[in-house]
């Protein structure tokens, strides 16, 4: 019913602005592609972060070095009841978006996607997002090299999504 | 620190491989990242042609200013510091929204047009104003309603309930994104704090 209702979002929110640009007496096709011009060039300008991006994050995760810092976690995933599966996503998560959900099919198909394991993976992949990714596309963008606190602090918002995760899935479920 | 994250990424990733035995996986890895990255690159080219199409649509309807107008309290009060009358407050609301939506495809060009705006009125080109720390904030800890990519997932694994994430999802997003605001707004304001991890970095290999 909500995935049915979100459907509608897309076509919706390009009906309304249309139809109001109309209204407003606003050139709607001109301004498209006065806008549309800058599409382009803003994708090329980002390009090389993500060959960058992406290039490392395919040597790392193609090496089967993940499986290593998912040994040296495990101290920590007893003392907060964090189920151990999740913890390949929890690392892969602020790196890459493709690889953190070809992790989460993964955890799918090894403990089913209804277990308490596949349900503290999916709230997390819900609850976060790309760090490095992002952090890369949009300093990178306007050339800024200090990125001052954004990297701790997201690091830590993501730490304590994993904690709140496994916290409020067992409460849930 | 990106730079360190970066080559540790690498150093570790083709040293681990090496002696693990995995190097046909690893070249496999090293050769495909740039291929996939050039198909991801037709992708973004359109989306992005199109969206700030869309955006621009909306800007010249008026369309913007409006939105942001109604949040611009809460726009003030998060991204503390940039001009009343500049661009870069109806870019981010658009940006907040879009991913509020789960219109990742589009909140990404109207974020990179916010930061271009941002950065117009940075006083220091190389170093990020409070302003551009919170938008990579609130992006980066996701403020999506409806994690619709995981829930198609789940329904393709064969779920019984692919939809029962969404509470617990949205506590979870609301926490993050909740704590990650308090956690810049608090560094932003001691500097000492501030300086001293910039300068960390440069010691820092990260994670």
């Amino acid at each position: 019913m909500m995935l049915g209702f979100s459907l509608y979002i897309l076509p919706l929110f390009i009906l309304g602005v249309i139809i109001y640009a109309l209204i407003k007496k606003v050139n709607v096709y001109e301004s498209f592609i006065e806008g549309a011009k800058k599409g382009a060039g803003l994708a090329l300008r980002i390009f090389p972060y993500i060959v960058a991006m992406m290039f490392a994050v395919g040597i790392f995760s193609s090496s089967g070095g993940l499986e290593l810092f998912q040994k040296l976690m495990d101290p920590v995933l007893v003392f907060f009841s964090i189920p151990a599966g999740v913890i390949p996503l929890f690392i892969m998560r602020p790196f890459s978006g493709s690889a953190s959900f070809g992790i989460l099919a993964g955890i799918f198909k090894a403990y089913g996607p209804d277990s308490y394991t596949s349900r503290v993976a999916s709230t997390m992949m819900g609850s976060s997002e790309t760090l490095f990714y992002t952090v890369s596309l949009y300093f990178g963008s306007v050339g800024i090299k200090k990125t001052r606190y954004t990297i701790p602090v997201v690091l830590i918002a993501d730490v304590i999504g994993l904690i709140t995760a496994s916290i409020v899935c067992s409460l849930f479920f | 620190m990106i730079n360190w994250l970066w080559a540790f990424l690498i150093i570790f990733g083709i040293l681990f491989g090496l002696f693990s035995g995995n190097v046909e996986q690893l070249v496999d890895g090293m050769t495909s990242s740039a291929k996939d990255a050039a198909s991801l690159l037709i992708i973004l080219m359109g989306t992005y042609t199109l969206w700030l199409g869309v955006l621009n649509i909306a800007k010249k309807a008026g369309l913007i200013e409006k939105i942001a107008n109604k949040v611009r309290p809460l726009i003030a009060f998060l991204f503390k510091g940039v001009p009343r009358e500049s661009e870069a407050n109806g870019l981010i609301t658009m940006n907040i929204v879009a991913n509020m939506l789960g219109m990742g495809n589009a909140a990404t060009p109207f974020g990179l047009m916010a930061m271009k705006e941002l950065q117009k009125t940075n006083r220091d080109k190389q170093k990020a104003t409070d302003a551009m720390c919170m938008l990579l904030i609130i992006n980066a800890t996701s403020v999506q309603l409806l994690p619709l990519t995981v829930i198609s997932l789940r329904v393709a694994a064969g779920s019984a309930s692919p939809t029962d994430i969404i509470t617990t999802s949205l506590i979870t997003t609301f926490i993050t994104t909740f704590s990650g605001i308090i956690l810049g707004k608090v560094f932003s304001k001691t500097k000492r704090v501030g300086r001293m991890l910039s300068e960390r970095k440069s010691h820092d290999a990260g994670l």
